[in-house]
């Protein structure tokens, strides 16, 4: 059974909406007024082009008002603002990205350095090419591990840098060339113009025979002796430090020549005091003021010392011994165990994944949304100026 | 080489003014059509008007996009529905909307017998309250194919959809309509006595 459904007729629609139609008044002037407004010459002044035409008095109204027809380009105007932010936008986020994706995509070494500026010359300190070289000529196969740690050099007129180095070197030697490394070592660091501060040999039976040196040699020395050093054996470890104490000795030496002056200042006034009670007062601030310059001298002295001289500190292990806990051999797993094993390794492998990568997702999804925002707005904009 | 560049420009200028002038005549001949269709879109003479102005004036600007004269004047129907949207969308509702009232009061302006004035005003009122009750999407092709006469295809153009989606709707419209019985006896009531006037 077909059900037929119940339609207005078609022509009776007609009709009706002609009916209807006659009730809206149409302006007599409409017409011609926008045909003025077609053939008015477009002016370059501040009403251009649409809009010097569509300013146009609606006249005819019910309230008989005056009302100026409101342009597409006046609505385009009005959106000029969204789309210039919608740009300022994407250029802050790429912007941002330029500076942010170096620092996400640096690879970090395992061995954290920082570069010395060029512009310190005499440098008393290892250059990175030296400690890549003595890194080197470890055989392959061996733990080896070279770090360097410096801190920039504060930049301060007048003042040369002041760096406090120290560095340790792990050396193998062969079976029964502990002694004789050692007293290379010995003179290597008299030869450059410093001294050994401790020395100590170890040789338990059963374990291999080891010692340590700290050298103290100039800083002017360090580098040279560090890299004569690591030749005397295969370097396993090998670090160095050094950190700028200028702004630090500087602080020293104004505090020093501020209590100074002041010192001066009170026996000027101790000279002049005529009665005990005053002369004991500024005798009690001299004390004092006497007692924080011996203070900071010292603390000054120290400072000149390690700036002075570098601590290499060696340890030395002779080559051809079991170690002492030798490692237990890995019980052999099952396969489940296994399994189990290898699965979580797959799932952190997967997270790690997603989570180095989410970043840069991130970014591209907010490239992408910009673009949207950007196209939509153009889009639209080019749509109402092209109908 | 020069002659031929001349000669084509010369009659591309001279196509560009027929065009132009044809333009003039389509927006001249569809200026009362277009206008009532904006009103019955917006629901008031007054926004008709200024859609109607910045619609036309938006065809004038951007003519030489036109290179088809048939497509003229579902061309130019598209561009005022097209500001009725826009005026819908955007600014009618930033100010105080103007209610029906203003146009009913305009339509209580319309000449006639007074016997056909009443069943007129009824029908008229019938129409746009049945009008108000569809949805745009709906209104739109009823008002172009049964007002301004409007082709199925031509709708689909001044549209920018299917012309099998038309058929739906206008489908959909009728359907809709019809459940106002008001209007189609209304309807009917004016149309016969009309038909009996004239005869």
């Amino acid at each position: 059974m077909t059900q037929t459904q119940a339609m207005i007729d078609e022509q009776l629609m007609r009709y009706a909406l002609s009916k209807a139609a006659v009730g809206f008044e149409v302006p007599e002037d409409g017409f011609q007024k926008l045909l003025d407004a077609i053939h008015k010459p477009i002016g370059l002044n501040d009403q251009t082009g649409l809009e010097a035409t569509a300013s146009l008095e609606a006249g005819g109204t019910p309230t008989g008002g005056v009302k100026k027809v409101h342009t597409t380009r006046k609505a385009v105007y009005k959106r000029k603002p969204i789309l210039l932010g919608a740009t300022a936008a994407l250029l802050a986020i790429i912007a941002l990205a330029f500076t942010a994706v170096p620092t996400f995509l640096a690879v970090k070494p395992s061995n954290p350095t920082t570069a010395l500026p060029s512009s310190r010359s005499g440098a008393p300190f290892p250059s990175r090419a030296s400690h890549i070289n003595a890194a080197m000529s470890a055989p392959a196969g061996q733990p080896n591990q070279s770090t360097l740690t410096t801190t920039p050099i504060s930049q301060i007129v007048g003042q040369p840098a002041k760096i406090e180095q120290t560095g340790s070197l792990g050396l193998t030697v062969g079976k029964g060339n502990l002694n004789s490394t050692m007293v290379k070592l010995t003179s290597l660091a008299l030869g450059n113009g410093g001294f050994i501060s401790t020395s100590q040999t170890t040789n338990i039976p059963g374990e291999a025979p080891s010692g340590s040196l700290t050298l103290q040699v100039p800083v002017d020395s360090f580098d040279a002796v560090l890299k004569q050093a690591t030749t005397f054996g295969r370097v396993d470890m090998l670090t160095t430090n050094a950190t700028d104490v200028t702004a630090k000795y500087v602080d020293l030496q104004a505090q020093i020549s501020a209590l100074d002056a002041s010192r001066q200042q009170y026996l000027t006034i101790m000279s002049q005091a005529t009665n005990i009670s005053d002369i004991l007062a500024v005798q009690s601030q001299i004390d004092s003021i006497q007692s924080q310059i011996d203070q900071l001298q010292g603390q000054l002295n120290v400072l000149k010392s390690e700036t002075t001289y570098s601590t290499l500190s060696v340890s030395i292990v002779e080559s051809g011994y079991p170690g002492p806990h030798p490692p237990m051999p890995p019980r052999p797993e099952s396969g489940i165990v296994k399994a189990f094993h290898k699965a979580v390794a797959g799932f952190v492998n997967g997270f790690e994944g997603l989570l180095s990568a989410s970043g840069g997702i991130l970014f591209v999804i907010l490239v992408i949304a910009a673009l949207i925002v950007i196209v939509r707005f153009a889009w639209r904009g080019a749509r109402r100026l092209m109908i | 080489m020069k002659l031929f560049a001349k000669a084509t420009k010369g009659l591309i200028k001279k196509d560009e003014s027929d065009m132009e002038e044809k333009l003039e005549r389509c927006i001249k001949d569809s200026y009362v059509p277009a206008f009532r269709t904006a009103c019955f879109i917006l629901g008031n003479p007054s926004d008709a008007e200024e859609a109607l102005q910045e619609a036309f004036l938006r065809a004038w600007r951007f003519r030489a996009a036109l290179t088809n004269e048939s497509n003229l004047r579902p061309w130019l129907y598209r561009v005022v529905v097209n500001a009725c949207f826009s005026r819908l969308r955007k600014e009618i509702p930033q100010r105080e909307r103007r209610t029906n009232d203003d146009l009913l009061q305009q339509l209580a302006t319309s000449v006639g017998v007074p016997e056909v004035e009443i069943t007129g005003s009824e029908l008229r009122q019938a129409v746009l309250n049945a009008l108000e009750g569809l949805p745009l999407n709906l209104r739109i092709p009823v008002i172009l194919r049964y007002y301004a006469g409007l082709s199925e295809q031509e709708i689909a153009t001044a549209i920018r959809r299917r012309q099998g989606t038309v058929k739906s709707r206008l489908h959909e419209a009728r359907r809709r309509l019809a459940e106002y019985p008001q209007l189609q006896s209304l309807a009917i009531k004016s149309y016969s006595f009309t038909k009996e006037q004239v005869l």
